[in-house]
């Protein structure tokens, strides 16, 4: 089916009108990233970095990276959508994201098969909770765990009255899910092969949504969400509660924290400023705490100061080995640009006396553009960085469709080098990383990607003069 | 060769652990304020925001060390907004020292700069060819650049060894960013630098110059360990002088020397 699909999109591409790829956030580029869940202990983690396709786009991808000794991973991608057509294939020998889905039209509504990410409600039963320490922040790379897609087939339908069946394996266990909505409530029921069903209650109204998911033996788990605006404030409150044996498919042993709350607070004057703290307990004795306070102020259209501050205690899992106590952070980030040229720069130390003293945590990173045009640009982003034992600190890489998740540790220097032109009518990206530990062999990456997206189908709204 | 070489390793890597982190090495000339002294294009990758042709030679004694004593000569070109500098440094004595030949080339307008260095190194006992065998010689690449944010304001990050071939440079160097306010009379500048390798032992420096018309006066420090540094500058067109003493502790002061030819005052 991805050959298939590949060589369709390959003859389709070269007639249709080249659009314009979206730009990198230098933000993410220099802000330390959150590994998903299901990460592997110290390891890098590739997650993948999903835009959007609009309808009547056709994306086609291929590219390649290594880590410098003779293993090439080939991969390849198209994406297209037309109506309730569409589809997002991945293949590649070595490619840890290789796969995707295909979403045909089917009785009344949409049919995919392939790996399909539902999510019932605030992800209790189906698909993935937010996790009460991580705030809405979008400069930070969070990707979500992938045991909790389904490889398998789904099919839904309706809107104000809605249906929904699905079929498949979900983290190597077999599940079926049935789920009927009307208006503002959903009822669901998963039945897996290792375990009793779960039932899923849902509904959202006025800027609040809930869910309850509860097991054929009585282990339960709900979660409420609200939000508002007071004067120039605005409010989010999160709330889980349930018991701590509630455990459905594809969620990691010691994951979710059975009870949490979390409040975040925004506003904006002078300058913007958003506040967050939240607690979460997973067991007896095994609980946290975060509070943070970030304030932003655009000093000009592309110039951008920010400073931060936050606390945390106890452990965000249960079982972590991260030495336990606490730890207290401080940042500073200021990007800018003139002519050509943009610069980014941030510092960022944790430590765990107060003021970030005794630094367990630290990394300096700086980030300079130079855009020859719209479509040429050289990056380069420098990161010095010092990681006690028993840490973890994840530097991001942002490729055309994932990011890698460096893991570091240790004292040492991460350095990358990017380079994006115009080539055949599409885009190519290329970058060279390198990785020097103290202690340890240096860790190169390359990777190259070409991409070209296309409309298959005119669009007067979008045609030019 | 190797023993020579490691001889002046051994000598400033013994002046790393008493004095303060020397994170300038071949083209680090005397300047009032960072970004922009002189040979600043070799040594940290930033371009003058001046167009036309410098001359600069200098010299640095490197805290009183028999025999280490770095003599560089640079030319920066500018035309437009392209900026150009070639340069060569000699440091140590010969059979013990080395000599450094750099290029560096990028851009710059009014309020923006940004650029990339090369420099190549080999021994001084060894007679230059174009075939370097293994271990003899070194290549190290880095790039940098800087905006004028408004309000007086400029913002520099520099990243002098962003590449290493061969041979490693004597003194690593991670990243440097600053920032810098001046008017009229008046500058005061601080920095953050992150240590060689890594974040560990990062420091601050800041500095402050003072001077109108020809004559400048400036004043700086560092900390892991406080060292401070004076400074005087003197031009008269198209001639300037800029001697810059460094304290320290323990050893003798490190003193910079230089001298600029310029189409144009900076």
């Amino acid at each position: 089916m991805p050959a298939l699909a590949w060589a369709l999109a390959t003859v389709l591409a070269p007639a249709a009108r080249t659009a314009p790829a979206p730009a990198d956030d230098d933000s993410l580029a220099v802000t330390p990233a959150e590994p998903p869940d299901d990460a592997p202990g110290e390891g890098d983690v590739v997650a993948p970095r999903d835009g959007t396709v609009a309808d009547g786009d056709v994306e086609v991808a291929m590219g390649a990276d290594g880590d410098g000794d003779r293993l090439v991973r080939p991969r390849r991608r198209v994406r297209f959508r037309d109506g309730a057509l569409g589809g997002d294939l991945r293949s590649g020998s070595a490619d840890p994201l290789a796969g995707g889905a295909l979403e045909v039209p089917f009785v009344h509504g949409t049919i995919a098969f392939g790996r399909v990410s539902p999510r019932w409600g605030r992800g209790l039963v189906v698909g993935a909770p937010a996790d009460p320490w991580r705030d809405a922040r979008a400069s930070t790379v969070a990707p979500a765990p992938r045991t909790r897609s389904l490889d398998g087939a789904r099919w839904r339908a309706g809107a104000g009255l809605r249906a929904e069946v699905a079929g498949g394996s979900m983290a190597h266990e077999r599940v079926v899910l049935a789920r009927a909505g009307a208006g503002a409530w959903d009822f669901g029921v998963l039945s897996r092969a290792r375990g009793a069903p779960i039932v899923s209650l849902g509904g959202q109204a006025g800027g609040g949504a809930f869910e309850l998911g509860m097991s054929r033996y009585g282990a339960w788990r709900a979660e409420g969400t609200r939000g508002g605006r007071v004067g120039g404030i605005g409010w989010t409150m999160r709330g889980r509660a349930g018991s701590e044996r509630y455990s459905p498919p594809g969620a990691a042993a010691g994951r979710d924290p059975a009870q949490a709350s979390a409040l975040e607070l925004d506003g904006r004057g002078i300058v913007a400023w958003r506040a967050m703290g939240s607690l979460w307990r997973h067991r007896s004795g095994v609980a946290g705490a975060r509070a943070a306070l970030e304030v932003e102020r655009e000093l000009t259209q592309h110039d951008h100061v920010a400073l931060g501050t936050e606390e945390q205690h106890g452990a965000r899992r249960d079982g972590s080995t991260r030495p336990p106590g606490m730890r207290q952070a401080g940042w500073v980030e200021w990007r800018g640009g003139r002519g050509p040229v943009r610069l980014g720069l941030r510092d960022e130390i944790w430590g765990h006396r107060g003021f970030a003293r005794d630094a367990v945590r630290a990394v300096s990173t700086v980030r300079l553009v130079f855009e020859a045009d719209a479509m040429t640009t050289l990056a380069i982003t420098r990161s010095a960085y010092h990681v006690a034992y028993g840490e973890d600190l994840y530097l991001p890489e942002a490729g055309t469709d994932r990011w890698w998740l460096r893991a570091v540790s240790g004292d040492g220097t991460h350095t990358r080098i990017e380079f994006t032109a115009p080539l055949a009518g599409g885009r190519l990206h290329a970058s060279l990383t390198r990785i020097e530990d103290i202690g340890r062999s240096p860790r190169p990456h390359w990777s190259f990607d070409w991409t070209r997206r296309s409309r298959t189908t005119r669009d007067p709204a979008r045609a030019g003069p | 060769m190797r023993s020579a070489r490691a001889g002046i390793v051994a000598a400033l890597a013994a002046l790393a652990v008493v004095s303060p982190p020397l994170r300038a090495q071949d083209f680090a000339l005397p300047g009032a304020t960072p970004p922009g002294s002189a040979a600043a294009l070799l040594e940290d990758a930033l371009p003058r925001a001046e167009p036309g042709v410098a001359v600069t030679a200098g010299t640095i004694a490197w805290y009183g060390v028999p025999g280490l004593v770095t003599r560089a000569l640079a030319i920066d070109l500018g035309r437009g907004t392209w900026r150009a500098s070639c340069g060569v440094s000699q440091t140590g004595e010969p059979g013990l020292g080395w000599t450094t030949v750099g290029i560096g080339a990028g851009a710059a307008g009014r309020d923006w700069g940004a650029a990339g260095r090369v420099l190549a190194r080999r021994d001084r006992t060894a007679a230059f060819a174009a075939r370097v065998a293994p271990g003899e010689g070194g290549l190290e690449a880095g790039a940098g650049a800087w905006l004028v944010i408004g309000g007086g304001c400029t913002m520099w990050a520099s990243a002098p060894s962003l590449a290493l071939t061969g041979a490693a440079p004597p003194l690593a160097r991670a990243l440097e960013a600053g920032v810098r306010w001046s008017s009229p009379g008046l500058a005061l500048w601080l920095a953050h630098r992150s240590a060689p390798a890594g974040y560990g032992g990062a420091s601050f420096a800041a500095g402050a110059c003072a001077g109108t018309g020809p004559a400048r006066v400036w004043l700086s420090a560092h900390d892991a360990p406080f060292a401070g540094t004076f400074g005087v500058s003197v031009t008269r067109a198209p001639v300037a002088v800029s001697a810059a003493v460094e304290s320290h502790p323990w050893l003798p002061p490190l003193t910079r020397l230089a001298l600029t030819l310029a189409d144009r005052a900076p």
